[in-house]
C-alpha cells in the first residue's frame, strides 16, 4: 500500500492547486473589432446629367460646351380685345312725327383712348332700337333705320322696325354681324357715323304725336379695323413659370454667369407699335426675390395684315439686372406687364388689326455655361433621422472617408450640423469634400484633383449624433480660386467620389441580456 | 447550412470530456487493450475477455489553445485575458475530442501468437481553433474585413470498428510483430475539404470576398427524414472501409526494448447519405454604385445583395461519393528496465491530419509491483501543451481486472487543463499458473539465475 502513496500525494497536490474561476465575467466581455466597408461609388458625368434628364435646361453644343437653354413661350399674349375695343355706344335720340317723318344725324363713334377709326368690320354686335310714342298708333307703324356709311353684303345697311298697333313703345334689336363701316365720311373724317331714320307709315300716327326713337350699337366685336387705335394702356394678367437649371435646383445664390443674357421675343400681327413694360421677379429656394429690372421694349408693328413682325429684346447687364437675377438661381419666375399701344402717337401708317391678330411675348435664356460660383449654397435639413440608430451605441469610433477624383472646376465644402429636438445645433463637422479641378486660361479643366478627406466621429460625437433629430447640410460651392475664376462647363467633365466607412466597435455581451 | 451546423454540433457535443490517454497506455501492458496502441505489444495475459460496453471507456480532450483559467480566472480582466489569448493562438491551435467505447474485446494466446478480436465505437472530433476570429474579435486591433479562414480545418467521425488482430514472436521471442485489420462502418462523418474563405480590404477600401468551400458530410442524421430511417441503415450504413494497424516490438537485451506502431492506415468510401455544402466565387464590393445623374436610387441596395448571393453560389449537393483517409497515428517507444519490476520509457506519438503532424512526447515509469497491482506514471508534452502528469493503475482481483488511467491527472483542476483523458475498464483476464512453490532460498537462487532471461520475456511472462 505504501506504493500507492505517491499517487495519492500527487492527486492531493493537484486538487490543492485549484484556481478559482468566475464565469460571471462572461458578461464583461467586450468584442472590440473594426470593419472597413466601402459604402458607395458616386459618379456624376455631366454628359449623363444632360442626356438622362428629360426637358433638361442644359444642352450640349457641338464643341461639347454646355449651355443653359430655356424657353417659355407665350408668357404674355395680347389679342384684339386688349388693343382695340369699341365700347357700347350711348343711345342716340331720333325724333320723328307725322309732319317730319325723317331724321338724319351725323355723330362720332365712341372710342377708347382716343382711337380714330377709318373703317371697321364688326364680327358681331347688335343695334338696339327703341321707340317711345306719346300716343298709341292706330295700326302697325314701320320705321326705317339706315347707317348711311355702313354696308352689309355690299348694300347700304337698312333695317326696319315696327311699332305694333295700339302701342306706344318698342324695344327691338338687330344683329350687326359682318357690318362694314367707313368712318371717314369720304376721306374727311374719322369715327364718323351717318344715321338716317324715316317714319314710313305716317297715316297711322296721330297729329302732334312726336315719336322719339333711340338707337345704340352694343356688344361690338371688331373683325378688322384700320385707323389710329389711340394710346391705350392695357395690363396683362400676372403669372409665373418654373425655371430650373438642372443640378442647381437646390442651390441658392452665388451663381455668376460670365455672359448672362436673356431674350424677350415678340411676334406681332398687329399693325401698330406697342411698348411693353414687363416685370420679371425670380424667386430662389430660400424665397429670396430679385427683379430683372429690364427696360420697356418696343414691339414693331406688323407691316401688313397676316405678316408676323418679330422683335427681340436682348437683356444683358447694360439694360437689366440680369447678373443678379440669375445669380439668385431662380426656381420660379413671376411676371407681370402691360402694353401701351402707339406710345409715340399717330404714325405715318394707319393702324390695323383683325380678330386673329395678337402679340405674343416669349421668354428665352440661351447662354453658355461660363460662370463663376462664389459661395453658392445648398441648405437642406433632413428631418427625423433617429429611426434606426440604436446600433451606434456599440461604436467607439466611426470614420467616414471620402476619396474624390474631381474633374469639375468646383470646390465643395460641406457643413453638417446635428440638430436636437429643441432645434439647437449640438455638434457637427465641416468637410472639404471637393477641391476644384485646375483650369486653363479659357476656363477649361485641365485635369482632375484627387484627394481624400476623412471625417472622424469620436465617442462624444456619436453620443451627440444619437441625440440628433435632424441633420442640417449646408454646402458651399466655389469655382476655382475661391470663386474668382470663371470656368466653362463641358460635357466631358465628371466626378467620382468613393465613400467608405471604418467602424470600430465595442460590443458588450451583457447587452444581450 | 443550419442543418450542417446542427449536424456538427450534435456530433461534437456527443463526446464526453473525461477519461484516459494513450500516452500512459502505450507501455502499460498490464492492460490487454494496449494492443490498441501497438498490435505487437506483448500481452501479459494468456487470455482475456472485455466485459461488453465497460471493458474500455475512454475520453480524450485536448485544447492546445487555452485553458479555462486563461479566460475566467477570478480577479482578472477578461478582456485583457482574451486579448492575450488571441495573440497566443496560431494556425496550429487545435481542439480535439474523442471518445472510444470497447463494445466487445477478446484475446487469447495461440502458440507463439496472440489473437485479439472485437469491436469499438469511436467518435473523433478535430478542429482548428479559428484563431483569426479570436484575433479579430478580441485582440483590439482586428478587422472583420481582413478575415482569412483558409487554414481552418474540421473533421468529425463516428464509426464502429470490427477488428481482428494477431501478433507473433520471432527471433527467440525477441521480436514481436503485430497486425490488426479493421472493417469500419461510419455512421456520421463531416469534414472540410476546402475552406478558402476570405474577406480582404485592398488599399482603396474595397472588399474582395473569396469563397471556395467544400464541406462534405455523410450520415443519415444530416437528412430531414432521419427519423424514418431503418435502424440498420443508421447503425451500419454503406459507408465502409478497411484500415490496418501495424506494430513491432523488439527486446534488445535484458535492459532495453524498442517498439513502434502505425495505426489507422486506411480509408472510408462514403456512398450513402452524402451531402456537400458548396460555395465558390468571388465578389468584389466597391460600394454601391450611384449615378448622381439619376433620380431613383431605391434599388441599388437590393441589386448588391442579389449580386453577393449569386457570386458566392451557396448550394447543397446530395449524392457525391467521396473517399477519405482515416486520421493515422504512429508511436515509437524506448524502454529501460531498471529491474524486472521497474522500467522507464520514452515515447513519441504523432497524429497525422490533413498532411500535418501533431506530436506528443512523453516519459514514463511502469511499476510491475505484483500481479495484483501494477502502476504507471509519466509526464507528456501533448501537441505543445505542457504539464501533463499522467498516472494509471491496474488492479486485479482474481480474474477481474479493473484499470483506470489518465494522461493528465491534473485535469482535476479543470481550470488549467488543456489536455486530459481518462480510460477506465473491467476485463476478465487470466495470466496462467505461477511457477511451482519452492523454498525461499531456492527461490532466491533461481531468481538470481534466471533474472537475465526472465527480463527478456518479463513483459509477457509476468
Amino acid at each position: 500500500m505504501k506504493k500507492v502513496g505517491p499517487l495519492a500525494l500527487l492527486i492531493f497536490i493537484v486538487f490543492a492547486c485549484n484556481k478559482e474561476l468566475d464565469f460571471d465575467m462572461i458578461n464583461d466581455i467586450e468584442v472590440k473589432s473594426s470593419a472597413t466597408v466601402p459604402l458607395a461609388n458616386l459618379t456624376l458625368s455631366i454628359e449623363d446629367l444632360v442626356s438622362d434628364i428629360e426637358d433638361s435646361t442644359l444642352v450640349v453644343d457641338p464643341s461639347n460646351a454646355l449651355r443653359i437653354f430655356y424657353r417659355q413661350d407665350s408668357v404674355f399674349t395680347y389679342s384684339i380685345d386688349d388693343i382695340l375695343t369699341i365700347p357700347d355706344q350711348d343711345p342716340l335720340p331720333l325724333p320723328v312725327d307725322k309732319t317730319q317723318p325723317s331724321f338724319d344725324l351725323d355723330v362720332a363713334l365712341g372710342t377708347i383712348a382716343g382711337a380714330q377709326l377709318f373703317d371697321a368690320t364688326f364680327e358681331s354686335g347688335k343695334i338696339e332700337f327703341t321707340v317711345n310714342s306719346n300716343d298709341t298708333v292706330q295700326a302697325d307703324t314701320r320705321f326705317r333705320f339706315t347707317y348711311r356709311n355702313a354696308s352689309l353684303n355690299g348694300a347700304t345697311y337698312v333695317d326696319t322696325f315696327t311699332l305694333a298697333a295700339g302701342t306706344k313703345t318698342l324695344i327691338d334689336s338687330s344683329n350687326l354681324d359682318g357690318l362694314v363701316f367707313d368712318f371717314t365720311n369720304g376721306g374727311n373724317s374719322v369715327n364718323a357715323l351717318s344715321i338716317g331714320l324715316e317714319l314710313i307709315d305716317t297715316a297711322n300716327v296721330n297729329q302732334g304725336n312726336i315719336i322719339v326713337c333711340g338707337v345704340a350699337m352694343q356688344d361690338l366685336r371688331v373683325e378688322v379695323a384700320n385707323g389710329y387705335f389711340g394710346d391705350r394702356i392695357q395690363a396683362a394678367p400676372p403669372g409665373d413659370f418654373d425655371f430650373q437649371i438642372n443640378g442647381l435646383e437646390r442651390f441658392t445664390g452665388g451663381f455668376y454667369l460670365t455672359d448672362p443674357r436673356l431674350k424677350l421675343i415678340t411676334r406681332s400681327t398687329v399693325g401698330l407699335p406697342i411698348e411693353i413694360v414687363t416685370e420679371f421677379i425670380g424667386e430662389n429656394n430660400d424665397r429670396q426675390r430679385v427683379e430683372l429690372n429690364n427696360d420697356p421694349f418696343l414691339i414693331q408693328a406688323s407691316p401688313a395684315p397676316g405678316v408676323v413682325a418679330v422683335s427681340d429684346l436682348s437683356l444683358d447687364p447694360t439694360n437689366s439686372d440680369i447678373t443678379e437675377f440669375l445669380a439668385n438661381i431662380p426656381q420660379k419666375i413671376y411676371y407681370s406687364g402691360s402694353i401701351q399701344i402707339n406710345p409715340n402717337g399717330p404714325g405715318a401708317n394707319p393702324n390695323f388689326i383683325s380678330n386673329t391678330s395678337n402679340v405674343v411675348l416669349d421668354f428665352e435664356v440661351d447662354v453658355p455655361m461660363e460662370f463663376r460660383l462664389e459661395d453658392m449654397r445648398l441648405d437642406q435639413t433632413v428631418k427625423d433621422i433617429g429611426a434606426d440608430l440604436e446600433n451606434l451605441d456599440n461604436l467607439d469610433e466611426l470614420t467616414v472617408f471620402f476619396q474624390s477624383e474631381n474633374r469639375l472646376p468646383f470646390d465643395l465644402n460641406l457643413s453638417v450640423s446635428f440638430i436636437n429636438a429643441l432645434g439647437d445645433s449640438i455638434n457637427g463637422f465641416v468637410l472639404p469634400l471637393l477641391s476644384a479641378a485646375p483650369v486653363d486660361g479659357n476656363g477649361r479643366v485641365t485635369g482632375p484633383t484627387i484627394e481624400e478627406n476623412p471625417v472622424v466621429f469620436d465617442r462624444d460625437m456619436i453620443e451627440d449624433f444619437l441625440k440628433t433629430r435632424d441633420l442640417r447640410f449646408v454646402a458651399s460651392v466655389n469655382t476655382t480660386n475661391n470663386g474668382q475664376t470663371s470656368v466653362k462647363l463641358y460635357s466631358d467633365y465628371d466626378l467620382k467620389i468613393k465613400a467608405a466607412m471604418q467602424a470600430k466597435g465595442n460590443y458588450q455581451i451583457s447587452n444581450d441580456q | 447550412m443550419k442543418k450542417l451546423v446542427l449536424f456538427l454540433l450534435g456530433l461534437g457535443f456527443s463526446l464526453g470530456l473525461s477519461a484516459q490517454s494513450d500516452m500512459m497506455l502505450y507501455n502499460f501492458n498490464a492492460i490487454p487493450q494496449v494492443h490498441h496502441t501497438n498490435p505487437a505489444y506483448p500481452q501479459q495475459a494468456k487470455w482475456y475477455i472485455g466485459l461488453p460496453g465497460i471493458s474500455g471507456i475512454s475520453t480524450h480532450y485536448h485544447n492546445s489553445g487555452f485553458a479555462l483559467v486563461d479566460i475566467f480566472e477570478k480577479g482578472t480582466d477578461i478582456n485583457h485575458n482574451l486579448a492575450q489569448l488571441s495573440n497566443n493562438l496560431d494556425e496550429r491551435s487545435q481542439l480535439n475530442l474523442n471518445n472510444r467505447v470497447e463494445l466487445l474485446g477478446v484475446g487469447f494466446k495461440a502458440g507463439k501468437g496472440f489473437v485479439t478480436l472485437g469491436a469499438t465505437q469511436n467518435i473523433d472530433f478535430k478542429m482548428d481553433l479559428p484563431y483569426q476570429l479570436f484575433q479579430i474579435l478580441f485582440s483590439g486591433n482586428g478587422s472583420i474585413t481582413n478575415l482569412d479562414l483558409n487554414t481552418f480545418d474540421l473533421e468529425t467521425i463516428n464509426r464502429t470498428n470490427f477488428y481482428l488482430g494477431y501478433q507473433h514472436k520471432f527471433l527467440q521471442d525477441k521480436l514481436t510483430v503485430g497486425l490488426k485489420a479493421k472493417y469500419i462502418f461510419v455512421q456520421q462523418h463531416a469534414y472540410i475539404e476546402r475552406m478558402n474563405l476570405s474577406l480582404r480590404n485592398d488599399g482603396n477600401y474595397n472588399i474582395k470576398a473569396t469563397s471556395d468551400i467544400l464541406i462534405r458530410t455523410s450520415g443519415p442524421s444530416a437528412f430531414e427524414s432521419f427519423e424514418d430511417q431503418e435502424i440498420m441503415d443508421i447503425a451500419l450504413p454503406n459507408n465502409t472501409g478497411f484500415a490496418f494497424d501495424f506494430g513491432a516490438f523488439y527486446q534488445i537485451n535484458d535492459k532495453f526494448d524498442v517498439s513502434a506502431s502505425v495505426l489507422d492506415l486506411g480509408s472510408i468510401t462514403y456512398t450513402s447519405y452524402n451531402r456537400d455544402y458548396v460555395s465558390e466565387g468571388t465578389f468584389d464590393f466597391e460600394g454601391v454604385e450611384i449615378d448622381l445623374s439619376q433620380d431613383d436610387f431605391s434599388n441599388v441596395g437590393n441589386a448588391t445583395a442579389d449580386s453577393l448571393e449569386k457570386a458566392f453560389n451557396f448550394r447543397e449537393e446530395d449524392g457525391n461519393t467521396y473517399t477519405r483517409s482515416l486520421m493515422s497515428q504512429a508511436y515509437a517507444s524506448f524502454n529501460y528496465h531498471l529491474t524486472p519490476k521497474h522500467s522507464f520509457g520514452a515515447l513519441f506519438h504523432t497524429r497525422i491530419w490533413n498532411g500535418e503532424m501533431f506530436n506528443d512526447y512523453g516519459i514514463n515509469y511502469v511499476g510491475r509491483l505484483s500481479r495484483t497491482f501494477q502502476f504507471t506514471a509519466g509526464y507528456s508534452i501533448i501537441n505543445g501543451t505542457m504539464h501533463n502528469v499522467g498516472a494509471g493503475f491496474d488492479l486485479k482481483l482474481g480474474a477481474v481486472q479493473l484499470y483506470l488511467m489518465s494522461d493528465n491527472v491534473m485535469a482535476a483542476d479543470y481550470a488549467t487543463v488543456q489536455t486530459t483523458n481518462f480510460r477506465f475498464g473491467i476485463n476478465l483476464s487470466f495470466y496462467g499458473k505461477r511457477a511451482k512453490s519452492m523454498s525461499k532460498q531456492e527461490e532466491k537462487v533461481k531468481e538470481q539465475k534466471e533474472e537475465a532471461t526472465e527480463t527478456a520475456s518479463l513483459l509477457y511472462k509476468f
